[in-house]
C-alpha cells in the first residue's frame, strides 16, 4: 500500500515508463531487418561486416524491447498526455524539481508570493510586474534571443502552504505552474517542490532545440530553485562570472 | 594585474587580466602576498581535469591583505587591512553542512549554472573551490596579485602578525588536509599509521598522526628528497623501488597490519559522461596504472577492522578495486575534500604553540612572474621540489 501511495505523490520523471515506443507490426519489422543484417554481417566478415552486424544486433535490440531512444527521448510521458487532454493544448510538457531549503516555510512563502521577486533567481524572467494582488505580467527570454510575454493569474493560494498561476488568453506560451513549501522532517527548513506546465512552442522537438539553447524549462528549474534556494540561504546568488556578466540579486 | 593563468596542457602563462571587482555583499578582494603551487594544480597543468576553459587563474592556496569588503561584510567579521589566509573550500556558513562543520559540501557556493556538472557526474556537487575547474565553481584562483573572496565572513581568518607568511600559508589546504587525513583514522594510542605518498599533504599526515597519539608512522614514496623529510618528521620510510611494501608492512607490524593506511596520492580520473569517462581512463592508461595501485595497496595492507582515509583526489571510476577484500576485513573508508574551516582556528594553535612549523616543506620560493617555471620543475623534480611558493 504504501509502495502505491509514494508512486501517486512522485513526479512523472521518477517513474519507470513501461509503455512501448513502437507497434507491434514495426517491432517484427525491426526484428526481421536486424536477424538479416546480423545473417549478412557473419558471411561477409570483415570490418564492413561487423559494422553490418553490429548495426542489425541494435535493430533486433530495437525490436525485441519495443524502445527506440529517439522517440522515448521526444514522445510525451502518460500524465504529459493527460494533462494536454485536460486543458485542451495540442500537447503539454512538465518540468518538476524539489529542493530542501534551511529556513522557514513562512519566509519563503511570502518571498516567491510576491511575482516581483521571481526574477532575481530565474534566469529568464526578464521582469514581472504585479497589476493587482492576483494578476501579474511576465516577460521571458525566449530560445534565440526574443521575449515571449503573456499575463498570470493567482489561481491557489494557501497562506504559508502552496501557490498555483496559471497564464490568461491570449499569452504567446500557454503555462501553469505551482509551488508548495512543507516543513521539512528533523528542523532541516522547508522542503519546496515547484511544477511548470507549459504547451511548448513547435512541440517536443522544439523543445530539445531549447534544451540545447540552454533556456529549456527543465534545466532552468534546476538552477533556478538552486538559485532561490542560495538567496534565502545566504542573501545572495553565488557567482564566479565576471562582474559584467553577474547575474541579478 | 599580473596572474598566472592556464591555457592547456603544460602550458600556464603569466599574463595582465581585469583587476577582479566586489560581486556581491559578502564578498571581499585579497591582496595575495603568498600563494603556493599544490600537487592537486599539477593534474590541472597535465591537462587531466575537465571543464578548464583557457585564461582561468590557478590557484587555491593564498593568504594577503583584504583590500575591500562588500557592503554586508561587518567590521567584526573582515575589514579592510586584516592579514588573513583563506581556505581553499568555499562555504556560506548557513546551509545544512556548513552548521554541521561539512563545509567541502557547501550547498550554496557552488554556482547554479557550474554545480549542473557535478551534479551530473556525482550526483549532488561539492563547494566551489578556487582557481579548480568549471565544475568546481569557475571561481578565479589566488596565483595573482588579487583575488575575489566570496562568503568572506566565513572563511577569511586573521593571522597573527609575528608569524610570517611562510608558517601560516598552508592553513589553506595542505597542512588541514593531511591533518583531517590522519584524524580520520581514529588514532589510539598503540596505533601505526601508513602513508602512502610523501608530497605536501602526506608530510602534514605523518606528522599530524603523531600530534593525535601514533605510536608509529610508516612512510612509502620513491624519491630520495621526500622520504628524507618524511623521516625528518619521525617516520619508518620504505621506499618502494626497493622494497615489496606489503610484505614489509606486515613484518613490520609482525602480522597485524597498519591500524589506518592513508592514501595521500590519489587519482584522476574525471569525466562528465560516460563516453568521456571511457576517454579518461583510455588515457589513463596510457599514462601507467601506478596510481590505482595505491588504493588497491592500502586496501589490502590494512589490519581487520581498519581504517582506509583517502585525502588524494578522485574523480571518476575505479577498476578492480579489491571491495571483496574491504568487506572482509570489515574495514571503515573516509575520504572527501577538506572541511579546511573546521581546522583553522586548532592549527594555527599548534603553529603558535611551536608544535609544528609548517615551513619545513618549502623547497623553493619564487616571484609570482617565475610561476610557470615553478609549475615545471614542480612536476619534473620531485625528489628535491616538495612545495613551490609564489610572492605575488
Amino acid at each position: 500500500m504504501t509502495a502505491v501511495a509514494a508512486r501517486a505523490d512522485l513526479p512523472p520523471t521518477a517513474l519507470v515508463d513501461h509503455e512501448p515506443d513502437i507497434g507491434e507490426t514495426e517491432r517484427w519489422v525491426s526484428l526481421a531487418l536486424g536477424s538479416a543484417l546480423v545473417g549478412y554481417g557473419l558471411y561477409r566478415r570483415g570490418f564492413t561486416g561487423l559494422g553490418v552486424g553490429v548495426i542489425g544486433a541494435g535493430l533486433m535490440a530495437r525490436g525485441a524491447a519495443k524502445r527506440d531512444p529517439l522517440t522515448h527521448a521526444l514522445r510525451a510521458s502518460a500524465s504529459e498526455r493527460a494533462e494536454a487532454r485536460q486543458r485542451g493544448w495540442s500537447s503539454a510538457a512538465i518540468v518538476t524539481r524539489a529542493v530542501t531549503i534551511n529556513r522557514p516555510r513562512e519566509e519563503l512563502y511570502r518571498y516567491w508570493r510576491d511575482f516581483t521577486n521571481l526574477p532575481k533567481f530565474m534566469e529568464n524572467l526578464r521582469r514581472i510586474d504585479m497589476i493587482d494582488g492576483q494578476r501579474s505580467r511576465w516577460s521571458v527570454a525566449a530560445p534565440g534571443g526574443g521575449t515571449v510575454e503573456w499575463e498570470a493569474i493567482v489561481t491557489l493560494d494557501q497562506l504559508g502552504r502552496r501557490i498555483g498561476w496559471e497564464s490568461d488568453e491570449g499569452g504567446d506560451v500557454r503555462n501553469a505552474g505551482w509551488v508548495d513549501f512543507r516543513d521539512a522532517p528533523g528542523g532541516r527548513g522547508t522542503e519546496v517542490r515547484a511544477e511548470i506546465v507549459y504547451e511548448p512552442p513547435a512541440g517536443r522537438l522544439g523543445r530539445a532545440v531549447a534544451y540545447a539553447l540552454q533556456r529549456e524549462p527543465t534545466l532552468q528549474i534546476r538552477r533556478d530553485l538552486r538559485r532561490f534556494k542560495s538567496l534565502m540561504e545566504t542573501g545572495e546568488v553565488p557567482t564566479s562570472r565576471h562582474p559584467a556578466t553577474a547575474p541579478r540579486g | 594585474m599580473r596572474a598566472l593563468t592556464w591555457h592547456g596542457p603544460h602550458d600556464v602563462r603569466v599574463e595582465t587580466v581585469p583587476d577582479p571587482k566586489i560581486v556581491n555583499g559578502r564578498d571581499a578582494i585579497i591582496k595575495v602576498s603568498s600563494t603556493a603551487i599544490c600537487g592537486s594544480d599539477l593534474h590541472l597543468y597535465d591537462g587531466v581535469i575537465p571543464t578548464m576553459a583557457r585564461g582561468d587563474i590557478l590557484g587555491h592556496e593564498f593568504m594577503g591583505e583584504v583590500v575591500e569588503v562588500g557592503r554586508k561584510v561587518t567590521r567584526d567579521k573582515l575589514k579592510v587591512g586584516d592579514r588573513v589566509v583563506v581556505p581553499f573550500t568555499i562555504a556560506c556558513g548557513s546551509c545544512f553542512f556548513c552548521e554541521r562543520d561539512l563545509f567541502a559540501a557547501c550547498d550554496n557556493s557552488n554556482p547554479a549554472d557550474k554545480a549542473d556538472i557535478a551534479e551530473h557526474l556525482y550526483g549532488f556537487p561539492g563547494s566551489g573551490l578556487f582557481g579548480y575547474s568549471h565544475m568546481m565553481g569557475g571561481y578565479a584562483g589566488g596565483q595573482a596579485q588579487y583575488v575575489r573572496v566570496p562568503f568572506a565572513d566565513v572563511g577569511p581568518m586573521q593571522v597573527p602578525s609575528d608569524l610570517p607568511d611562510d608558517k601560516v600559508l598552508f592553513l589553506t589546504d595542505v597542512f588541514p588536509t593531511g591533518y583531517m587525513a590522519a584524524e580520520n583514522c581514529d588514532i589510539r594510542p598503540g596505533d601505526t599509521i601508513a602513508v602512502w605518498g610523501c608530497g605536501p599533504v602526506g608530510q602534514f599526515a605523518i606528522r599530524s598522526a603523531f600530534m593525535l597519539g601514533a605510536e608509529r608512522v610508516i612512510a612509502i614514496d620513491h624519491r630520495a628528497g621526500r622520504l628524507r623529510l618524511a623521516e625528518e618528521g619521525g617516520a619508518v620510510t620504505l621506499d618502494f623501488d626497493q622494497v615489496k611494501v606489503r610484505e614489509a608492512l606486515a613484518d613490520l607490524t609482525a602480522g597485524r597490519g597498519p591500524d589506518g593506511c592513508i592514501d595521500a596520492v590519489g587519482l584522476e580520473a574525471h569525466g562528465l559522461s560516460a563516453d568521456n569517462i571511457v576517454d579518461f581512463a583510455k588515457m589513463r592508461t596510457r599514462l601507467g596504472t601506478d596510481r590505482p595501485h595505491v588504493l588497491r595497496e592500502a586496501i589490502m595492507a590494512c589490519r581487520k577492522g581498519g581504517t582506509v582515509s583517502i585525502p588524494g583526489v578522485y574523480g571518476g571510476l575505479l577498476d578492480k578495486v579489491p571491495i571483496g577484500a574491504a568487506f572482509g576485513k570489515g574495514l571503515t573508508f573516509r575520504m572527501g575534500q577538506t572541511h579546511v574551516h573546521r581546522y583553522l582556528k586548532p592549527l594555527l594553535q599548534k603553529v603558535q604553540e611551536g608544535a609544528i612549523d609548517p615551513s619545513f616543506v618549502i623547497s623553493h620560493t619564487l616571484s609570482l612572474e617565475e610561476g610557470p617555471k615553478g609549475y615545471e620543475m614542480f612536476k619534473t623534480r620531485q625528489s628535491e621540489v616538495t612545495k613551490v611558493v609564489l610572492r605575488p
